[in-house]
């Protein structure tokens, strides 16, 4: 067989005639980005972030398609190359329509995966949809009480009619998540990813949601013990969140508070006829079920000093809340203008192993804001126990399309029931019933991408650091859905242009396939004059919507 | 509006044109002709009766131009939006269209159904800028206010301009009788070629005077259309004859010899005239000589005749001289003299030895070193040298390989082909076939842009009489070789003139361009070793194999041999279709061969290389004509397109144009030329519109640079040039832009009209003004309602006394400071 030598990032590496540099690399074990090709499909030298450099070519080329020719040295980590790489993600980004997660979720202090919750609620899985509640926040019946639930305000739905009562929703995933009710009659709406997991590879199945399977919180269930131990200091919201976090991670912990019970500003300030006591109770005892050493009416500074507590253990975290300078010198924690001083991401004060979440840190209006630093605490001290960098929980990037016109609401709205926002029958203090809670799950406009977490693109911006409104110039493309008959979704807006759908169908005979019509910036796909997209696909749409590598094409439909 | 489709008549089509995928195309232009756009139900009834598959259909009819999917009215409209044509106004013109056929919120066709409106990238008739074609007749010299006459005359003479034969009819040929020359180049039937033939023709007729009428290529004098040349016998009239010769070809005449009979911009009026100055009439001289003396007066009197302006004058001006004097003619040889398909007269003038001598055994590889050795790079615009090239083809393994003719001419601003392949098809077939037998090539495609049909039918006639005279097919030229040519009428997209995409639009898919290497001299059409040329070094070649290396290799510069063709075009007195030695330059270009520009304006920039090349500003237009001069300035040589600007021209405007066509004719294929393309005009976009923001610049520059350096393909490696060039050069006139300010009044949003105090208050700019922004108020200055003035400048031109200005629309202060 006819080998070619050439080297690559300096490395010397032999392959047959006809390969290509990317596959080169490959066998070299340099990475090389790529949005546009799958290994056994023609190249499509389209996305262009596979660029490198070869010495003697004034241009940057394609490795997915370039020939890797005999004596070639290829570069493919220069300044130029990752200047490009970027670039042409940048552009790409420049003419995305679609938002990653959807707007509740990303208005959500606690970043709960909302549009998710809601469709385990509006399938009937009730207990999925309290562990994907749980996921992010550690008082779901609580927070469904009194939570201003600023989700709502930049709800969608509020620009067609009025928003989704998600509030209401996670208070009654909260509520009556242990009574699974799914049945065969209740799964009208889509469970986007229960339709992507069969066109996943095996190894990458996950929950019957796509995520990662939640144990249920109980101590057989959690990990093995790390044996490290962490001081809570404070058990109001922000200190009962880390707590549960912490302990999910295997961490021991040991919750202080100078009251007799815990609950903090919760059971101190928010009156009983918002917060029944014994829902509150019956979340606190949920989190210490999962062992966790509560010691009552002991105040630090007073009744212990930090110091002992941070030689008694790996780390503290003081989540005691509002306090004056007085309080924080007796205390002994560093104090900044509004609160202990601390990094407002990782939450790590001037002190090593010392954490400031919650009123402690600066005002606080919110309690799910104080649960979101005890969830993001929690992580970010897992990653100092585990002798980590401690950097903190990342949020992942977030594309948005932001102001629709009313065209485009009526597009994204065909995903939705149209019906009027449902009120209790019981009055707010009772919350929704199984049934009103379908009924009001169904509104939803499911505006989050159904492959926020399987997208190449998303991936790419971030990997590559892309500034992703560097072109936002003109105008952009409409959004626009189109729900076919077999649950395949196609995004137009999403689309990158790869042509990944459109060789995959190629390589099928049976299928009349489809193909981009038009040129340039108006270039899209199209199934052939007078058909169907899911009937020009057929039985090759699994295949084609695993190859997509962004949203534009996905399974959306359980019906 | 559309009739029904009768699906037979679809199998029909298909039963004739094949049912291969290559076939693919030829079938929808075939559907298009037959229904002026692609029903349906013909597109669903493809696959099922081909070997295409569905999706293809779509795909491929969506990519092209000239294919339509919506009905379209009776007659099609096409304003030519070529460069020529857009610094001459096309926008206003459009825009005129548009009120006069009532056209809005895009609708193309009028309430009627008779005309359909399209923008078309370049009809390759610049010298007549601004153009507009209507179905086959073509008016030229536009302005707003003449629609309503060009729709009235076409109404008019709609049977006389489709009931046209072909300009090239046979009829006996007088060997002792004078030939009278008539140009038949698409820019002299545009200019009234044809009825001025038929007139002529009546007029000889009627006096029973023999003489010979000789339909000629173009002269490329195409600002003198349409021009007529009487040539004597030898012996009859000696020194007219020598005397004609030489004029057009390039010397200067003789001292002593009387000049040709030459006569530009001739109407079928002035016929009558021309023949009794020609050829009088015994016993009637006092009428003659009064005759003569009127012509005379006619044709030295810019003066105005009818409704489109027209002036006349003797070919013994001296201006005809400067135009001709510094020309070479290699390419377009015996311009003027030839008929383009009188295979005759080719034959006589040297046409075929240098095919007889290459295929009648001479070995390849010594015809390859004899073009080595004259230095012949491809005029397509890279420049590749042509023996590489084709010693690349030859070597490839395999027994199957083809050579492609490039005619997809498709820079806006440039007809060097349509030209070539219109007046010389046998010397562009020659070259392509001693080309092809030094790569083994038995099989040949002409690649021709549908909006080309003279030089398409042109070229298959011209292949017909060559297989007929044994010049092509088996056995050709009395030897052993075969090759087999025929034509692929392109669909109307600028990228296809990318060897990559064209190879993929004759195989009959979209005209996407593919990563090189593979070259197509290795891996081409069909997987085979394929040879593309342009049109132009073919027509060069058999020149070369006739003269030798050494009299090409002596015009030029050290790496820019020979001469090149050039569509000059803009704002230059005398354009048209010249033919420069390698190494002239630009200066000597516009300002001797073109004249300069109009009186009292200066000259700006040279735009060359289209949307690939670059402006290059008056300054440095003493930079000789050479690839690595052009390119190192920020240009390329390109394929000859050479438009001029003076200082009315507004070079971010011009930038913004020739994005706005790359990134409407981006294939698509690739991000950076895709998306990037139209980033870039969004930027230029927002400069034209007075939204520009100062970070623009950098960032416009910046993202130019990531789109040449990482697109796929020639278009988007290029695509940049003209925003980079412009930005290197007339970096004050973009920051001016961004300050709100357009200083050569061009751009629409950042400009008014104003009425000067030189208003005399004769209300005709009021009559005229197509939405009612001027009151008309007699005998008392006008004013302009700038809210409602749409910058049409209808108005202006139309003003007695020059009272109406272009102003900036900033404060007065700003507009003092722009002037």
């Amino acid at each position: 067989m006819n080998l070619h030598k050439l080297t690559i990032d300096g490395r010397a590496v032999e392959v047959a005639a006809g390969a290509t540099i990317l596959q080169a690399a490959h066998k070299l074990g340099i990475e090389i980005p790529t949005l546009c090709h799958l290994p056994g499909l023609p190249p499509g030298a389209s996305c262009m972030v596979c660029v490198v450099e070869v010495a003697g070519v004034h241009r940057l080329v394609p490795a997915c398609a370039y020939p890797a020719g005999a004596g070639l040295a290829v570069q493919t980590d220069t300044p130029a190359v990752r200047a490009a790489r970027r670039a042409a993600v940048e552009l790409l980004m420049s003419e995305h329509v679609g938002d990653c997660e959807g707007l509740c979720q990303r208005g959500c202090p606690a970043h709960l995966n909302i549009p998710l919750m809601i469709r385990q609620i509006a399938a009937g899985r009730h207990a999925e949809a309290l562990a994907t509640v749980r996921r992010d926040i550690a008082l779901p019946s609580v927070l469904g009480r009194i939570c201003p639930a600023p989700c709502e305000k930049v709800c969608r739905r509020a620009k067609l009619d009025r928003p989704i009562s998600i509030c209401l929703l996670k208070r009654f995933a909260g509520d009556h998540g242990a009574e699974d009710v799914r049945d065969g009659t209740a799964s009208a709406t889509r469970i986007w990813r229960d339709d992507l997991r069969v066109v996943r590879e095996p190894a990458r199945a996950k929950g019957t949601d796509g995520t990662e399977p939640v144990p249920p919180d109980d101590k057989a269930h959690l990990p093995p013990a790390s044996g490290r131990r962490v001081a809570v200091v404070g058990a109001g919201p922000a200190g009962l969140a880390a707590t549960f976090y912490l302990r999910r991670r295997g961490h021991a912990c040991d919750l202080f508070d100078d009251q007799p019970a815990p609950g903090g500003a919760l059971r101190e300030h928010v009156p009983a006829e918002r917060l029944p006591r014994d829902v509150l109770d019956r979340e606190i005892e949920h989190i210490r079920r999962l062992g966790v050493n509560f010691h009552k009416g002991v105040r630090i500074g007073r009744d212990r000093t930090l110091a002992n507590l941070r030689q008694t253990y790996d780390a503290v975290i003081l989540a005691v809340g509002t306090l004056d300078a007085a309080q924080a010198a007796l205390l002994g924690a560093p104090m900044a203008a509004r609160g202990l001083q601390a990094d407002m991401h990782t939450y790590l004060t001037p002190l090593p192993g010392v954490f400031a979440i919650g009123g402690a840190l600066r005002p606080l209006k919110m309690s799910v804001r104080a649960c979101a630093d005890g969830k993001e605490c929690a992580f970010a001290c897992d990653e100092f126990l585990k002798g980590a960098a401690v950097g903190g929980e990342l949020r992942r990037f977030n594309c948005i399309i932001g102001k629709l016109t009313e065209e485009e609401l009526r597009e994204v709205s065909k995903q939705a029931v149209n019906r009027a926002r449902v009120e209790p029958a019981a009055g707010l203090p009772g919350g929704f019933t199984a049934e009103e809670a379908r009924a009001e799950a169904e509104r939803c406009l499911h505006c989050d991408c159904r492959k926020a977490d399987d997208c190449r693109l998303r991936d790419a911006v971030e990997y590559l650091g892309a500034e992703h409104h560097r072109f936002a110039e003109g105008e952009r493309h409409p959004f626009e859905l189109q729900i076919q008959a077999n649950g395949l979704v196609f995004e137009p807006g999403k689309c990158i242009k790869c042509g990944l759908c459109v060789r995959v169908a190629q390589r099928h005979e049976e299928v009349p396939g489809i193909s981009f019509i038009r040129r340039g910036f108006q270039m899209r796909i199209s199934p052939p004059a007078g058909q169907t997209l899911a009937a020009a696909l057929a039985e090759v749409a699994g295949e084609v919507i695993a190859a997509c590598p962004t949203g534009a094409l996905a399974g959306g439909s359980g019906e | 509006m559309p009739d029904p489709i009768d699906i037979h008549e679809i199998d029909e089509i298909v039963g004739a044109a094949g049912r291969r995928a290559r076939d693919l195309i030829p079938i929808l232009q075939a559907i298009q002709r037959k229904y002026h756009y692609l029903p349906d139900e013909a597109l669903r009834r493809i696959p099922e009766i081909t070997e295409i598959r569905p999706a293809t259909v779509l795909g491929v009819a969506t990519f092209y131009n000239f294919f339509r999917l919506r009905p379209a009215g009776k007659h099609r409209v096409c304003v030519c939006h070529g460069t020529a044509c857009h610094v001459k106004g096309s926008e206003q013109v459009q825009a005129a269209i548009d009120r006069h056929l009532k056209l809005e919120n895009g609708r193309d066709t009028d309430a009627a159904g008779e005309y359909t409106v399209e923008r078309v990238a370049c009809v390759g008739c610049c010298t007549l800028a601004p153009v507009v074609v209507i179905d086959s007749a073509t008016y030229g010299h536009l302005a707003p206010t003449k629609m309503a006459v060009v729709f009235r005359d076409f109404a008019a003479s709609a049977s006389i301009n489709t009931g046209k034969g072909t300009p090239d009819g046979g009829s006996v040929w007088l060997a002792d009788a004078p030939e009278i020359r008539i140009g038949v180049g698409s820019c002299c039937i545009a200019g009234g070629s044809l009825q001025l033939r038929a007139a002529l023709e009546a007029a000889l007729r009627e006096r029973n005077i023999r003489a010979n009428i000789r339909a000629v290529g173009c002269v490329g004098m195409c600002h003198q259309t349409p021009m007529v040349e009487v040539v004597w016998p030898a012996g009859a009239r000696d020194t007219r004859a020598r005397g004609s010769a030489l004029a057009l070809s390039g010397p200067a005449p003789a001292p002593g010899a009387e000049p040709a009979s030459v006569f530009a911009r001739v109407l079928p009026e002035d016929v009558e005239r021309i023949v009794q100055r020609v050829f009088p009439r015994r016993g009637l001289l006092g009428r003659v000589e009064s005759a003569v003396r009127d012509v005379l007066d006619r044709m030295l009197a810019e003066g105005s005749a009818g409704e489109v302006e027209k002036y006349r004058l003797d070919v013994r001006d001296g201006q005809v001289c400067a135009f001709l004097g510094k020309q070479v003619r290699i390419a377009t040889e015996y311009c003027g003299q030839l008929d383009p398909l009188d295979i005759d007269t080719y034959i006589q003038h040297g046409g075929f030895e240098a095919l007889r001598k290459v295929v009648g055994g001479q070995d390849p590889a010594e015809t390859i070193a004899l073009i080595e050795a004259a230095g012949l790079r491809g005029r397509g615009g890279a420049g590749f040298p042509i023996a590489r090239k084709w010693s690349i083809a030859r070597a490839a393994a395999g027994e199957t390989k083809y050579m492609v003719c490039n005619g997809d001419e498709g820079d806006p601003g440039a007809f060097m082909d349509r030209m070539l392949l219109e007046s010389y098809p046998y010397r562009v077939l020659e070259g392509m076939a001693i080309a092809a037998y030094c790569i083994g090539a038995r099989e040949g495609y002409i690649y021709v842009r549908a909006e080309y049909p003279l030089a398409v039918q042109r070229v298959r006639e011209a292949i017909a009489r060559m297989e007929a005279a044994g010049l092509l097919g088996d056995g050709m030229c009395g030897g052993k070789w075969s090759l087999r040519l025929q034509i692929k009428e392109g669909a109307g997209a600028f990228v296809c003139g990318e060897e990559t995409a064209m190879i993929a639009s004759i195989e009959g898919q979209r005209g996407m361009p593919r990563l090189r290497p593979p070259f197509p001299a290795e891996r081409g059409l069909w997987g085979r070793p394929t040879c593309v040329n342009n049109v132009e070094t073919l027509a060069l070649t058999p020149w070369i194999v006739r003269h030798g290396a050494g009299d090409f290799a002596r015009l030029g510069t050290a790496t820019s041999k020979g001469t090149k063709v050039f569509a000059l075009t803009g704002k230059v007195r005398r354009g048209g279709l010249i033919e420069v030695p390698m190494g002239i330059s630009l200066r000597e270009i516009v300002e001797e061969i073109g004249g300069g520009v109009t009186a009292g304006r200066t000259l700006k920039a040279v735009q060359i290389g289209g949307p690939s090349g670059g402006c290059l500003p008056a300054a440095i237009c003493d930079l000789p004509v050479d690839y690595e001069a052009l390119t190192g300035a920020g240009a390329i040589m390109g394929s000859g397109g050479l438009v001029v600007m003076d200082d009315r021209d507004c070079m971010v405007d011009i930038a913004r144009y020739f994005l706005s066509f790359t990134q409407d004719q981006s294939c698509g294929q690739c991000t950076f030329c895709r998306v990037g393309t139209r980033r870039m005009l969004d930027i230029l976009n927002r400069l034209c519109g007075g939204k520009g923001r100062p970070e623009d610049l950098a960032k416009l520059e910046t993202l130019a640079m990531e789109v040449k350096r990482g697109s796929l393909c020639g278009l988007g490696q290029t695509a940049p040039n003209p925003v980079l060039t412009t930005l290197r050069y007339f970096r004050e006139e973009y920051e001016a832009h961004v300050q709100g300010r357009c200083p050569a009044g061009k751009c629409a949003a950042l400009i008014k009209y104003v009425v000067t105090d030189k208003c005399i208050g004769c209300t005709i700019c009021a009559q005229a003004c197509p939405v009612d922004a001027i009151a008309p108020l007699p005998y008392r200055k006008h004013e302009i309602d700038t809210q409602k003035c749409t910058r049409c400048d209808v108005c202006r031109p139309l003003c007695p006394v020059e009272a109406i200005e272009i102003r900036s629309q900033k404060s007065e202060v700003g507009s003092q400071k722009s002037e």
